[in-house]
């Protein structure tokens, strides 16, 4: 599936992020999780959010998911959502009936761990007819059939697996029903975190296989949060890398890969050993330094302690994104000369 | 995530870590106030409020006022000075006795715990068996045998504190023990006694401190109870006696202002109880966060 | 053998350790890693089989055999935790952790001295300035410190040999390489022999370069060898497999998503049955299979073994990702 080329500004994206600032309440202060994102995600592309523990990735969700925990306060900016009926609704501001309108039938949500949250009382078969209806989409007539299917999408064998109960399921499958339970709402947008960390290497390829299988069939956006990079590369459209709680670079995966414009993209992929390394020749170097602390982040851009290129006025003022080439955004000082966002 | 909290001086981080949680949950800050007023109430109570040893028939089961803030007994006299007066009985030795129990409780629990295996087994054998006798008609019977002191009482009821404690160190040690820092310790070669009090100590004094809370009160209540039942006469202004004599002696409760002020002196009991164990709940909750690791 | 409660963790596994060097032990979860770890260091004893220190034996069919020797040696044999969060008390600070280690095997040193020995130790693993980690409390470390403190507080009886089990898979992805060079300096300025385990293939062969690495599945070693070797040559199925469908950042001209290469995704024929801890995913599974005998590897190479029985007459491969060669 090939980039498709945007026509100027008319091209609205299927969620657009402004600016979302977000923090959490501690004892010692505020844990700045969300300082400034700002993202656009286009409709029916798969888009992965990459970052480190503590860049803010779950937390990034979370706030326009409205999912946060008491002692969290979001702090500005706007979530657009795009629906396919032509409503807009800023998630942001909206309320918690409207959230709950919207979740599960417009949004999916896989949380990381999401194949521990299966009741173990009750059979696949069951956690499906429940699914369906508590949002009122259950019809008895053609119901059982489209279960059917999506169970065979995630390759699992119907007549097998729906009456089992979830302790009976290895984790990859467990994963595999909980996406089959997300997808039967038919949501427009899904959102998994680190939907495959927990796997082995043979379930975690399977897996990618099918959320690939489920883009092309369903065409709905998906919104992929891992700090795997090398999963990224294979499956993700659109490519977000996130530090200490602000985008730092999108672009399309490929060419991001080819060249990273932001000095912690490139060194956090050169960062990971991979089996290919001896196969082409490459030895891995470390990033210098720590992540740094959201409880008192470091002045100007966030990553200038670690930057093998900052300079003075990097130290002082967090840079702007910049779009040095066309859809490419960086978040530097070094692409000053481009076209400011 | 790295270095973000500051050092802060320790004093304030203690404030921070126990007295600020403890003050914002309402159970603790009502349980701070009732432990003070007991504190008070027993150390310089009695100097403060004399007893009132004047009998005033007239003035027999009066109810509360200015003059006499929690009414009056059976002969007249001022109820609030025989509480403060009988407050220092009522919680010496239930403390300890409770003391007393824990100690035992402790040196059981942690030794089955750690050591494990048939002794452990054994040990929790004897607990359980222990557990099963219902100590209060064995207290009873006993402090109407026994010769008639405090201490007497006291260690009747430490030598039913022990059971419970041990049982449920026993269990919490065995787990604990089973963590990957230990496993490191042993790993390391550092000494079994070491481990088990300066690795493992630490987690279990949340767990100490609510059950010496809820212990404190139950031995209370036993004691006041044997009192009442008039096994064990022993200070006049002992709170079981109190109502032993409100209760059987003077029929209080078959007058309108008897049974007000027997049920308002069973009242105080109640409220010193709640006191004492929301304290005892605040202070876990604040124990636990601290020894849960969180980023 | 080693039983565990009727669940058989391990099988016929001979593993050696060479002096001053790190190997890597590769594996997913419930390949028996960890217990193989476990008992190298003395934490888990063996059903049956022997362990060897420094070419004294210690261990033989479940009992501790050279016990003198093994009382004194034992602290030289040391296991550092995957989990960082758990390895450490969290309600003791860094001193606190490090002093009671150091008073034990270092009891010749005065207070002063141990002071500096410990702000050394914590300079050597990386965590300066120590006077800053000194009085702090796990939780206030990220994960790639605390698994230096682990780590720290691992070498204080100068070990021989020192187990890292997962050490870098709760770690950020750009501080593992870090963590792997610092035990490599570990290596080369102390002599120590450092076995890294690891599901991480690519960690594993970056830890090892070319000394040995022994790829585990279901409680046996399926393949062993130079770490460079095993990558390129791989002589057994399984560790083809796992090459060609671990995701790499190499980048292909489009987005495609490769299948499962080299595995059987759904339940094999049961009409062999085989002790090959494969047999049940293998492509290649007939009948020769059935003669695998747990324990007896063939040579396919110098120092480099496999367990298949049809090591060396495996068909070509490649990995998966590896774009076709040009012309």
């Amino acid at each position: 599936m090939s980039d498709e080329v945007r026509t100027g500004k008319n091209f609205k994206p299927k969620l657009e992020l402004r600016n979302l600032r977000m923090e959490y309440l501690v004892r010692e202060g505020s844990i700045k999780a969300v300082s400034g994102v700002t993202l656009f995600v286009d409709e029916g592309k798969i888009t992965a959010i990459v970052g480190e523990s503590g860049s803010g990735k779950t937390s990034l969700v979370e706030t326009f998911l409205k999912i946060l925990p008491r002692n969290a306060r979001i702090r500005g900016g706007e979530a657009l959502l795009r629906l396919s009926s032509g409503e807009e609704v800023d998630l942001i501001k909206a309320d918690e009936r409207t959230m709950r309108r919207l979740r599960g039938k417009v949004i999916g949500y896989i949380p990381q761990g999401a194949q521990n949250s299966l009741n173990p009382v009750l059979t696949v078969e069951q956690h499906f007819i429940e699914t369906l209806r508590n949002h009122g989409l259950w019809k008895p007539e053609s119901s059982m059939s489209e279960i059917h299917s999506m169970l065979s999408l995630v390759r699992l064998d119907p007549d097998t697996v729906l009456k089992k109960y979830p302790f009976e399921l290895s984790g990859g499958m467990k994963q595999r029903v909980v996406i089959a339970l997300t997808m039967i709402l038919k949501p427009e947008l899904v959102i998994l975190d680190e939907p495959t960390s927990a796997l082995d290497v043979f379930s975690q390829r399977v897996l990618l296989n099918i959320l690939n299988d489920v883009s092309m069939k369903y065409r709905n956006t998906m919104i992929l949060i891992t700090h795997d990079i090398p999963v990224v590369a294979e499956l993700a459209d659109r490519l977000a890398v996130l530090y200490a709680g602000t985008v730092v670079e999108v672009g399309n995966t490929y060419e991001i890969f080819k060249e990273p414009l932001h000095p912690y993209t490139s060194m956090l992929i050169s960062a990971i050993p991979s089996v290919a390394d001896i196969y082409v020749k490459r030895i891995p170097k470390p990033v210098p330094g720590e992540p740094p602390s959201l409880l008192n982040p470091p002045p100007g851009c966030k990553f200038h302690p670690r930057c093998p290129y900052a300079v003075e006025k990097c130290r002082t003022s967090e840079p702007p994104l910049y779009e040095p080439k066309k859809e490419r955004f960086v978040k530097c000082w070094l692409y000053s000369g481009g076209e400011k966002l | 995530m790295s270095s973000g909290a500051q050092t802060k001086s320790g004093l304030y981080l203690f404030y921070l870590d126990f007295v600020k949680p403890v003050l914002r949950s309402g159970r603790g800050l009502f349980g701070l106030i009732m432990i003070a007023i007991m504190i008070l109430m027993a150390t310089v109570g009695p100097s403060l409020i004399p007893l009132d040893t004047k009998l005033k028939p007239s003035m027999r089961w009066c109810l509360p006022s200015l003059e006499h803030p929690l009414g009056c007994d059976y002969m007249g006299r001022d109820l609030l000075s025989m509480v403060v007066h009988g407050s220092r009985e009522v919680f010496l030795i239930p403390f300890i006795a409770t003391i007393i129990g824990i100690i035992g409780g402790m040196s059981v629990g942690l030794f089955a715990g750690y050591v494990g295996g048939v002794a452990r087994r054994a040990l929790t054998a004897v607990t359980d068996v222990w557990l099963t006798i219902p100590s209060f008609p064995v207290i009873f019977i006993l402090a109407y045998v026994l010769p008639k002191s405090p201490l007497t009482i006291a260690v009747l009821l430490a030598l039913f504190s022990w059971p419970g404690l041990a049982r449920a160190l026993a269990a919490e040690v065995s787990s604990l023990k089973t963590r990957d820092f230990v496993e490191a310790c042993i790993n390391l070669g550092l000494s079994k006694l070491y481990i088990l009090f300066r690795e493992i100590g630490p987690h279990l004094l949340p767990f100490v401190t609510y059950n010496f809370a809820t212990l404190f009160v139950a031995n209370m209540s036993s004691l006041i109870g044997i009192v009442l039942l008039g096994v064990a006469p022993l200070n006049p202004t002992n709170w079981g006696y109190l109502l032993n004599q409100m209760i059987f002696t003077y029929k209080g409760l078959l007058i309108p202002n008897g049974s007000v002020i027997v049920f308002l002196m069973i009242s105080i009991l109640v409220v010193i109880k709640l006191g004492v164990v929301f304290f005892a709940q605040a202070l876990e909750e604040v124990f636990n966060p601290r020894l849960r690791t969180y980023e | 053998m080693f039983r565990k409660r009727l669940i058989k963790a391990l099988q016929s596994i001979s593993v050696e350790i060479p002096n001053k060097s790190m190997i890597s032990l590769v594996g997913e979860s419930g390949s028996g890693k960890t217990t193989l770890g476990k008992i190298l260091v003395g934490l888990v004893m063996p059903t049956t089989g022997e362990l060897s220190w420094e070419n004294t034996v210690v261990v033989k069919d479940g009992r501790i055999v050279q016990k003198d020797f093994y009382l004194s040696n034992r602290h030289k044999f040391v296991y550092v935790h995957q989990d960082p969060y758990t390895a450490l008390n969290p309600s003791k600070n860094v001193k606190n952790i490090l002093e009671p280690v150091v008073r034990k095997y270092k009891k010749h040193l005065s207070n002063a001295d141990r002071f500096k020995y410990i702000r050394e130790l914590l300079e050597e693993v990386g965590l300066v300035p120590a006077e800053y980690f000194i009085d702090k409390y796990p939780h206030h470390l990220s994960g790639g410190m605390r698994q230096r403190l682990s780590l720290a507080r691992a070498l204080i009886t100068d070990p021989h040999l020192i187990v890292a089990d997962e050490v870098v898979s709760m770690v950020d992805p750009s501080i593992r390489v870090s963590l792997i060079n610092l035990l490599k300096k570990i290596v080369e300025n102390r002599g120590t022999s450092i076995m890294f385990i690891s599901h991480d293939l690519g960690a594993a062969v970056y830890a090892a370069g070319d000394n040995p690495m022994y790829v585990m599945l279901k409680g046996l070693v399926v393949e062993f060898g130079p770490a460079s070797e095993v990558i390129y040559r791989p002589e057994h199925p399984y560790t083809r497999a796992l090459i060609s469908n671990i995701p790499v950042p190499l980048v292909l001209s489009e987005r495609r998503v490769r299948g499962l290469d080299g595995v059987m995704e759904s339940a094999r024929n049961p009409n062999v049955s085989s002790p090959c801890p494969f047999s049940e995913m293998c492509p290649l599974l007939d009948s020769e299979c059935s003669s695998l005998t747990p324990g007896s590897y063939l040579r396919v190479g110098p120092d480099h073994y496999s367990l298949c029985v049809k090591a060396g007459k495996l068909p070509k491969w490649r990995p998966s990702w590896l774009p076709a060669s040009p012309g």
